[in-house]
């Protein structure tokens, strides 16, 4: 029966390996590309693309795939707004260039077109997304000690901005990863006048130094005019006064600043423990120093 | 023992005496030696160029090093169960494996330091903790765990081997003149006087007494290594415990092993007997069943819950990727060496030596799935690195420096048992005076 252990590893160590391979091998793939239009603070335009390959091991970001991407003309050299390379997340942004900034002004909507070469990472795919011209405009309204923000969302016609109505959005404050909603709800819808009013309901929230905070509004992935986001400063916050507290006695301290009961336990144990290796090794001195009396 | 009371001193002395390699002790140290010599220069390599011939990256910086280390501490721990708690509650079988439990504890605690410095990418940077040492670290107190614990087994082998290396000196004739000088250096002040042996037999009492909560110090930091970093698999308050039930399991069945090879190859038959198996398979069977208790802790309890960032890990235990090997440790590793040594005929000797290898085999594996996987299952997702980043699999560089420590702790032990009676002699015929005055 011995004989078969080295089988048993052989076979163990082996499957350890494969595990590695399979994970590591490509299985049957569909690729796949999305484009998402993007305005900043109602000034930086910029296109997203995403590419990803769908297989039997589920979905997984591809990266290093190149996007080609246009405005309005597909194809034509002069409409390229540029070319990426999609990065670890298969995502990749590029912003308009100056090149198309007169073709930009010229019309209130716009269409992008991307696309994809074939290669053995990714399958040739082509996507394009339609836009309105559009933008958010964020305030503040102070009633006492009520606190509200008021968001318009308007489109751009001709040389109007008209407001838009029935249009979904987000109003946060910007906390480390990610917004906090400001009211009750998660998102609020805009009213004839293409407004919504939040009320800012969060008390004590810290804010920097002076106590500010950055609130947003936010549409996400709109249909018609993509994904906008406009942020403003208010000081709504609690300051915030960090505290230095790296001189103290704690177990994250420097090694002179060891909290005093783990000193105590430490070296308690250690001279505990090493006095009677200490007294054991003279006892082995005094078995020496009887043998050679003996002889 | 086996009709011992019968047997003249001069046959025990004569039976247990150190004896010189045969073709096949020849054969088993060469392949020792050159499987040491690949870890070398595997070692030469890692040092030449750097960690970045091991698979290590930054996810999985604790690869089969730390496994190793983790096993070697575990496997040191028979010293402080055979020599130390059986010698305290007076257990009289267990003699003639004291000696062969406390080479073990050596040997493996050698290696657990070696591996440990291995580890490191710039060995020279251990001295910054003896000249910067922050106490605050688990990794300093297994540090200076492994070296008291390391120095206590050290001690426990040599003071009861005092009166047998005066009998290795009695025989000069029978050894070679490096046994003679090495047998002079460390033991030839020992006359046997009752002094002295009131001094030794009290001083062993002290080192078995002190070496049970040293033992148990050593595994419990060893696992606080990885139970105070907040990680799935890790985060356990039941650490401590889970591993030193798994350490005295694996050194029961380290120590099951070595019975069956030297009573083998030393031709011992007539003092490690079929009772000795027995009882020390029941020692086993006894360990195998705590340690599956504590694994059912570890397991279950998590997986009733499945937090949302244990699930992938336990998934991969389970049913994933380590499955196959999660599953050989748990059935082959602990429940059929269990299954094998509640049967008598299981616990002779031929069979208890197959569970005892089952046993180490499966503990080795065991302390793979502990490190590896949870390192491939932070709690922070892995982003922007390299896909060769989210997988583990050792380089040979890795599994050339793993199996020559293994086999270093193997030449270590093969090589005191040709320098060393391992069974103790002077205990031996002491016991069998004893069994004529008792008859």
């Amino acid at each position: 029966m011995l004989w078969l252990m080295p089988c048993v590893l052989f076979c163990l160590i082996s499957h350890l390996a494969k595990a590695q391979a399979d994970s590591a091998s490509e299985p049957k793939r569909k690729s796949l590309l999305s484009v998402q239009f993007h305005i900043k603070n109602n000034q930086v335009p910029y296109i997203k693309v995403q590419t990803k390959i769908k297989s039997d091991k589920g979905l997984f970001a591809a990266e290093n795939i190149p996007v080609s991407i246009y405005m309005d003309d597909d194809l034509s050299k002069d409409a390229l707004v540029g070319q990426v390379k999609t990065n670890t997340a298969g995502q990749a942004a590029l912003g308009i260039p100056a090149s198309l900034a007169a073709n930009w002004k010229t019309k209130s909507s716009h269409t992008f077109f991307a696309h994809t070469d074939s290669s053995s990472a990714f399958d040739a795919v082509s996507q394009e997304v339609a836009v309105v011209l559009a933008k958010i405009e964020l305030d503040t309204v102070v009633d006492g000690a009520n606190r509200s923000l008021v968001a318009t969302v308007l489109k751009n016609e001709g040389e109007s901005w008209v407001p838009m109505n029935e249009v979904e959005l987000r109003v946060g404050v910007k906390r480390f990863g990610g917004y906090l909603t400001v009211g009750e709800e998660d998102t609020y819808t805009t009213d004839s006048t293409g407004k919504v009013e939040v009320a800012f309901v969060r008390e004590n929230l810290p804010g920097d130094k002076l106590g500010k905070l950055e609130v947003f509004a936010l549409v996400d992935d709109n249909e018609e005019i993509g994904s906008l986001e406009t942020g403003i400063v208010v000081p709504w916050g609690v300051v915030h006064q960090y505290k230095n507290d790296f001189g103290e006695r704690s177990l994250w301290a420097p090694p002179r600043k060891a909290p005093i009961w783990l000193l105590l336990m430490a070296y308690g144990c250690i001279i505990a423990v090493w006095s009677m290796i200490i007294y054991l090794f003279t006892r082995i001195l005094q078995i020496r120093r009887l043998g050679k009396v003996r002889n | 023992m086996n009709n011992l009371s019968s047997y003249s001193t001069e046959k025990i002395t004569a039976d247990l005496y150190p004896k010189k390699f045969g073709t096949t002790g020849r054969i088993w140290t060469l392949g020792l030696i050159v499987i040491c010599l690949l870890g070398a220069y595997a070692y030469y390599r890692q040092l030449r160029y750097g960690l970045v011939v091991t698979e290590m990256r930054d996810y999985v910086s604790w690869g089969i090093y730390i496994s190793n280390f983790v096993f070697f501490v575990a496997i040191s721990l028979v010293g402080s169960l055979i020599t130390a708690v059986l010698r305290l509650t007076n257990v009289k079988w267990s003699t003639p494996l004291t000696r062969i439990a406390e080479i073990i504890a050596v040997s493996a605690i050698i290696f657990a330091s070696i591996i440990i410095v291995v580890d490191m990418g710039r060995p020279e940077r251990f001295t910054n903790l003896v000249l910067h040492p922050r106490i605050q670290s688990p990794i300093m107190w297994d540090v200076v765990v492994i070296a008291t614990y390391f120095v206590i087994s050290l001690l426990l082998l040599y003071l009861p081997l005092l009166p047998d290396l005066k009998i290795l000196n009695d025989h000069k004739n029978k050894n070679s003149g490096f046994q003679n000088r090495i047998y002079k250096f460390f033991g030839s002040f020992w006359k046997g006087t009752p002094e002295q042996f009131r001094i030794s037999n009290r001083s062993i009492f002290i080192l078995c007494v002190s070496i049970i909560p040293v033992a148990f110090t050593i595994h419990t930091v060893t696992s606080w290594l990885f139970a105070t970093t907040y990680r799935p698999g890790w985060d356990s308050t039941n650490f401590g415990a889970y591993f030193i039930s798994g350490a005295f399991l694996v050194g029961g069945g380290a120590v099951l092993v070595a019975m069956y090879l030297f009573r083998k190859f030393y031709r011992l038959e007539n003092y490690i007997t079929n009772k000795h198996f027995d009882n020390m398979s029941k020692v086993v069977v006894m360990l195998a069943l705590l340690y599956l208790y504590f694994n059912i802790n570890e397991y279950l309890v998590p997986a009733f819950k499945m937090k949302k960032m244990e699930e992938a890990h336990l998934h991969e235990l389970f049913a994933g990727k380590y499955a196959l090997l999660f599953w050989f440790c748990i059935i082959v590793g602990m429940l059929l060496p269990m299954f094998i040594l509640l049967f008598k005929k299981g616990r002779r000797a031929l069979p208890a030596f197959i569970a005892g290898v089952m046993v180490v085999v499966g503990a080795w594996f065991k302390r793979y799935l502990i490190v590896t996987p949870t390192l491939l299952h932070p709690f922070l997702p892995m982003q922007d690195v390299p896909e060769s980043y989210k997988h583990y699999f050792p380089s040979w560089e890795e599994w050339a420096i793993a199996m020559g420590s293994l086999a270093g702790a193997l030449l270590i032990i093969t090589l005191f048992a040709r320098l060393f009676p391992i069974i103790p002699i002077h205990e031996t015929v002491m016991e069998k005076n004893e069994e004529k005055d008792i008859i």
